[in-house]
């Protein structure tokens, strides 16, 4: 248990560093990140270039610094958008249950019946590549999974003693959502939120390195790693340093999200 | 069971129903007039005229219900409309790539079992102890491991440097080893973890007990009776992870340039070949939602408890 918080805890400061390093970006960052040299492209990893140079002579160093910001960027937002739609109408159909309850679980029965990234690249596809298509492809895909959820503990909670007794002092729905229903269900939405952020800079810089999401110039990680490929064999710095950004970012989220879950699961002491 | 199977179907044929629909509108989600598209990519000059032939032979100029029900009666015959480029129908470009793409999927689930398994016994075993760490790290590492820069790594290492696999391409079972490497290693590392936990679980149950007091081996026990007992929620976790696979085929196929559906779409996408990714979508649909009963059924038939259940009209 002692090893699994220290392990969040270092997932918490890999996370801290990662975001720091992103906001700071401009200054951190040695070169213009979309500066063109071309007398100066694929040098390796050295003292001109940290990290080396792309087959545009641009420092990979500061488009990884600079990318970090978009990835989270992109992430967060597609995770605010998730939580909203999925907090809205999981409290909706959990709450109201009858005719609203039957359309919006159709609805959820219907987008589960689909693989999630076979979707998502179908609606990203039909909107034509940009980062922008592809947040909103995966938030139309992720967010029954929440709703699904959050249904299920608000019809739990709703009958709760509480509750009742919130409704008869004279509360109205709206007030007993907000101040009853709504802060018991938060802490496990966040803490699925936490190990679901890994997956989703998974799926944005995927879709990327298809050459669906971020277009170039934009330093995204995929993208870099789509750019990258064609000189990978001469050279391998264009493909291991992007690679290596995603799979810590990732990481350091999983291993956040492992250790809040087992704070917050009554269940995790079976788990182990 | 039976009256199950029949609620399950009639489910079924609602959440068919859906799908049509859903897919039936993506369509919708493209920017601009597909009859421009179309002329576009035919090369002829956009006039009015022209324009409105189009709309006519593509039935675009009734209203949308009556599209949909035009697409569908299509649809039931098998007729997923024609692709924008080749001309050709999509039924069959799907069909004629579809086994490249299970081949690849099943390497990659063969893949996934030869690692998750054993790794899961020996962490069960050794818990707590070096085995249990290593493998640990590994469902960590393996879950936040992008699978298009693990195929990329495979190649720079496997192929490139040390020239023991093809690079790229569809042929031999050495064409096969990169991408399933690629594909099932990810996904492995979860699945270790998860029969760990199953296992453990399983081991603390009295039938265990009662086995080792009778004096069996050790490891008799563990493949006897243990093991086919923790499989169970390993294979309902995999009957829902099974999307994930068909949507990884994917990036895999891109970059192995594996003749597959995946890599097919990818290419739809940027043609802007609207009537493949939307055949694409709605054939991989079907076979998700197919894979999902079969495993269901399955783990029914399996599980003796949840058969009573089932037969009591749950």
């Amino acid at each position: 248990m002692l090893l699994k918080d220290r392990l969040a805890l270092v997932g918490l400061i890999i996370i801290v560093v990662i975001v720091t390093a992103g906001m700071l970006a401009p200054r951190l960052a040695p070169h213009d990140p979309l500066h063109i040299d071309l007398s100066l492209r694929l040098e390796p990893p050295g003292k001109q270039f940290i990290l080396g140079s792309d087959h545009l002579g641009r420092c990979v160093l500061s488009r990884l610094l600079y990318g970090t910001g978009v990835s989270l960027k992109t992430s967060f937002l597609v995770l605010g958008m998730i939580m909203t739609a999925g907090i809205f109408f999981g409290t909706l159909s959990g709450y109201c249950g009858g005719l609203i309850d039957n359309i919006i679980i159709s609805v959820i029965d219907v987008l589960l019946a689909f693989p999630g990234l076979v979707l998502a690249l179908a609606i990203a596809g039909m909107l034509g590549p940009s980062l922008t298509n592809v947040m909103i492809a995966i938030a139309a895909v992720h967010w029954v999974g929440y709703a699904r959820i959050i249904r299920g503990m608000v019809i739990s909670i709703k009958e709760k003693e509480y509750v009742l007794a919130a409704r008869a002092c004279g509360s109205n729905s709206l007030q007993i959502v907000i101040r009853h229903i709504l802060p018991n269900i938060l802490s496990p939405i966040i803490v699925l939120a936490t190990l679901d952020m890994g997956s989703i800079i998974l799926t944005i810089s995927g879709l990327s390195f298809l050459g669906l999401g971020a277009q170039p110039p934009n330093p995204e990680w995929g993208a870099m790693l789509n750019d990258g490929r064609t000189y990978m064999q001469v050279a391998p710095w264009l493909m291991y340093f992007p690679g290596l950004a995603i799979l810590v970012t990732v990481m350091a989220f999983n291993l956040m999200g492992d250790g809040l879950r087992d704070l917050f699961d009554p269940r995790s002491l079976r788990r182990l | 069971m039976s009256y199950y199977i029949i609620k399950r179907l009639s489910y079924l044929f609602l959440v068919m129903l859906g799908v049509s629909i859903l897919t039936f509108g993506l369509s919708r989600l493209t920017p601009g007039d597909p009859a421009e598209l179309v002329l576009a990519t035919r090369g002829v000059e956009p006039t009015r005229e022209a324009i409105s032939a189009i709309r006519q032979e593509l039935g675009l100029d009734v209203p949308l219900p009556v599209q949909y029900v035009r697409w569908t009666k299509k649809l039931l015959q098998g007729d997923l409309g024609r692709s924008f480029r080749t001309g050709q129908p999509v039924s069959r470009e799907i069909a004629s790539r579809f086994p490249a793409t299970v081949q690849l999927t099943l390497a990659g689930l063969l893949v996934m079992l030869c690692i998750a398994i054993p790794t899961g016994i020996l962490a069960a075993i050794f818990k707590n102890t070096i085995p249990d760490h290593c493998s640990r790290v590994f469902a960590l590492v393996g879950a936040s491991i992008p699978s298009f820069w693990l195929g990329l790594l495979l190649i720079t290492w496997f192929a490139v440097r040390i020239p023991l696999f093809p690079v790229m391409g569809r042929g031999t079972v050495r064409h096969l080893v990169l991408p399933a490497l690629a594909l099932g290693v990810g996904m492995s590392a979860r699945y270790a973890r998860l029969l760990r936990a199953s296992l453990l679980e399983v081991l603390g149950q009295d039938y265990i007990r009662a086995a080792r007091a009778r004096g069996l081996r050790e490891q008799l026990v563990i493949l006897n009776n243990a093991l086919k007992n923790a499989l169970l929620p390993v294979v309902t976790a995999f009957g829902m992870s099974l999307g994930h696979l068909l949507g990884g085929t994917v990036i895999i196929e891109t970059i192995f340039a594996w003749p597959g559906v995946g890599r097919f779409v990818v290419e739809a996408i940027f043609n802007r070949d609207y009537p493949v990714l939307q055949g694409y979508v709605l054939f991989m649909a079907v076979v998700f939602v197919l894979l999902n009963l079969a495993v269901d059924l399955s783990y029914r038939f399996f599980d003796p408890r949840i058969r009573l259940e089932g037969g009591q009209g749950k």
